[in-house]
């Protein structure tokens, strides 16, 4: 991409998020009662009350009080949590990791499955198999991540264990590591590996099917196209028309699929961190909406609309790459 | 208009069709017909987590067993079908409708202030994932079936304003519209009578299929504990409230979460088949 248009880019970038963080802002403000007692921790007292509303401006015409909290917040400046004390940008520090973690496992996990089975059924379509997939994608797709988790839950800790299954087979169901276990190095490495087996699988299905879905589309639509009947008319193996052909004209539909998918993984792993008790964003989310945090939820909304903007961004720069007629 | 449609719905839709209408039988039927009451809770130690085809002490006799409450669970399903289906319809619905409207303004004036403002604000709105901006609305608002349609309607209309934006700007483009000027209708009257009826198909596919969405995000906030609050059934909180029963009562989760997933299903089925129809008209158009 050139660099003007890469600037522009950024531009509308930077524009874009301005506008989600003044939505925020304006949510707060036309939610129901006073935005003190929302700042405010819950028994708090009238004198708290009072001195809040005057740190806060909210004496003074809304104008002033919109540009005070949108520098505050430009500087990293997010306010306090009133449960855990502390400023909201370090709760959102240690919650970003877990969940850009999980996400991103199950992000890729999803794609290189969803890719795989999406080709493989372009391939045969119609057949029994193609059919047989379609259908596991639609059912996936329909199911609640949180239901599938309990059920996961079920079968490999209850049930494995009421089947005395061998040990292997029992996988944690709560928590990223085992509870006072100081574990370091390999150990640690392999303990963490167990406690994601649950929630990425888990994940990666649900993606995976969507991948699926939308990879047979674009791929049956390739697959009707001039250029690949000349490529099997020379004599190319139908795997190598598939490989060389046909993936690198999904390359495109592929990385705009990835900026879709990632308002799902979020929605995703809300579900699954509050399942599994993963301390990320997502559970931070809805035990801070459940404690009427209202500072750490801001938070949180701010943080995901920051990761699903950059995505897309992302994406925008990676198209000319994986379609070189964008470019031109 | 193209109602006089000679393909039929795939046999995937009919099916789907049928299913959906069982459901919504049996949603309305059932906890009408039914003596139980799904809410009541009483003599609880000898009715509590009965097994499915089974009797209770008392001698009743339970499709699905019953909750921890000794609440039947069938009935109880049933009664928090309507709630879903209702918060579905009705969500979906209203949001198909404001995003059509929405799409339609701006596809006619498309490139006026109007336009570009409504489009903006789709960008916005799109950039938030939807679960996320559900979840600030419902920490905001008081939680109930009230807030929960006022957030799906807001965060919903802007992928159906996009395709009727997209639709009435090609069909903005056909030789009837001039037509129906020179015949002195007014814009209004035109866009209403003229460009929405064949701009609007795609639109009810989608929101046909935002029905399924709809159910499956007001579920999993009523899981979460911040949609419909107990002791009104909804698919989402009986599943929450069997969530600590896995071991020792497994349908108690399994059962609401089969109808969720059936109902997503239909509506998901039903509305492919109906865009497969879509398509397959639109051809047969091209080739004529």
């Amino acid at each position: 991409m050139r660099s003007p248009a890469l600037f522009r880019a950024i531009a509308r970038t930077v524009l874009l998020y301005w506008c989600v963080l003044s939505l925020t802002f304006a949510l707060l403000r036309l939610a129901p009662g006073d935005p003190a007692t929302f700042l405010l921790a819950p028994g708090a007292s009238a004198a708290d009350a009072s001195r809040l509303r005057s740190e806060l401006g909210l004496d003074r015409p809304i104008a002033v009080q919109y540009a005070r909290w949108l520098g505050a917040t430009l500087r990293g400046d997010l306010g306090a949590s009133f449960v855990e004390r502390r400023p909201v940008a370090a709760t959102l520090a240690d919650a970003l990791p877990v969940s850009l973690a999980l996400g991103t496992a199950s992000l890729l996990l999803s794609f290189a499955i969803g890719i795989a089975i999406g080709i493989v059924q372009a391939a045969r379509r119609g057949s029994l198999r193609d059919r047989l997939l379609t259908g596991l994608s639609v059912i996936l797709a329909a199911t609640p991540a949180y239901w599938l988790g309990l059920g996961a839950i079920a079968c490999f800790t209850y049930l494995a264990s009421t089947l005395s299954m061998p040990m292997w087979m029992r996988l944690p169901a709560v928590g990223m590591t085992t509870p006072g276990a100081e574990l370091h190095g390999l150990a640690h490495l392999a303990d963490l590996t167990r406690h994601s087996i649950l929630p990425v699988t888990l994940l990666a299905a649900i993606g995976a099917a969507g991948v699926a879905r939308y990879v047979r589309s674009s791929a049956l639509d390739a697959i009707g196209a001039d250029w690949v009947r000349t490529a099997r008319a020379k004599g190319l193996a139908e795997r190598t028309v598939m490989r060389r052909h046909l993936l690198a004209n999904l390359r495109a539909p592929i990385v705009t699929l990835f900026a879709l998918a990632l308002p799902g993984t979020v929605a995703g792993s809300v579900f699954v961190e509050t399942i599994f008790g993963w301390p990320g964003m997502g559970r931070l989310m809805v035990t801070s909406i459940v404690a009427r945090d209202y500072p750490v939820v801001l938070g949180c909304a701010a943080a995901y609309a920051a990761v699903v903007i950059v995505a897309n961004l992302a994406a925008e720069w990676l198209l000319p790459w994986a379609d070189p007629r964008v470019a031109a | 208009m193209n109602d006089q449609s000679t393909i039929p719905l795939a046999r995937s839709g009919r099916l789907a069709l049928a299913a959906l209408a069982a459901i919504a039988l049996g949603v309305v039927l059932v906890p009408a017909l039914s003596s139980r009451d799904p809410l009541l809770i009483q003599d609880v130690l000898a009715r509590r987590l009965v097994p499915p085809l089974a009797r209770d002490a008392s001698g009743a006799w339970h499709l699905l067993g019953t909750d921890r409450f000794g609440r039947d669970l069938f009935v109880r399903m049933m009664l928090a079908g309507r709630l879903s289906l209702l918060v579905g319809v009705i969500g979906a619905g209203l949001s198909g409708a404001a995003g059509t409207l929405m799409g339609a303004v701006a596809g006619w004036w498309a490139g006026s202030a109007i336009d570009r403002a409504i489009t903006a604000v789709a960008d916005i709105l799109l950039a938030l994932p939807r679960l996320v901006l559900l979840l600030v609305g419902v920490a905001l608002w008081p939680p109930g079936i009230f807030t929960i349609l006022v957030v799906l309607v807001l965060t919903g209309w802007m992928g159906v304003a996009r395709l009727v934006r997209a639709e009435v700007r090609t069909v903005r483009e056909r030789p009837f519209v001039p037509a129906a000027q020179a015949l002195g209708a007014s814009q209004l009257r035109v866009l209403a009578r003229h460009v929405l009826p064949n701009a609007i198909g795609p639109a009810l596919v989608a929101t046909t299929l935002g029905v399924g969405n709809a159910i499956l995000l007001e579920s999993g906030l009523s899981f979460l504990g911040l949609g419909i609050q107990p002791p009104a059934p909804s698919w989402g909180n009986m599943i929450a409230g069997g969530r600590d029963l896995l071991v020792v009562a497994p349908w108690v989760s399994l059962a609401p979460g089969i109808a969720l997933v059936l109902t997503v299903l239909a509506t998901t089925v039903l509305g492919d088949a109906w865009r497969d129809r879509l398509a397959g008209e639109r051809t047969v158009v091209v080739r004529t």
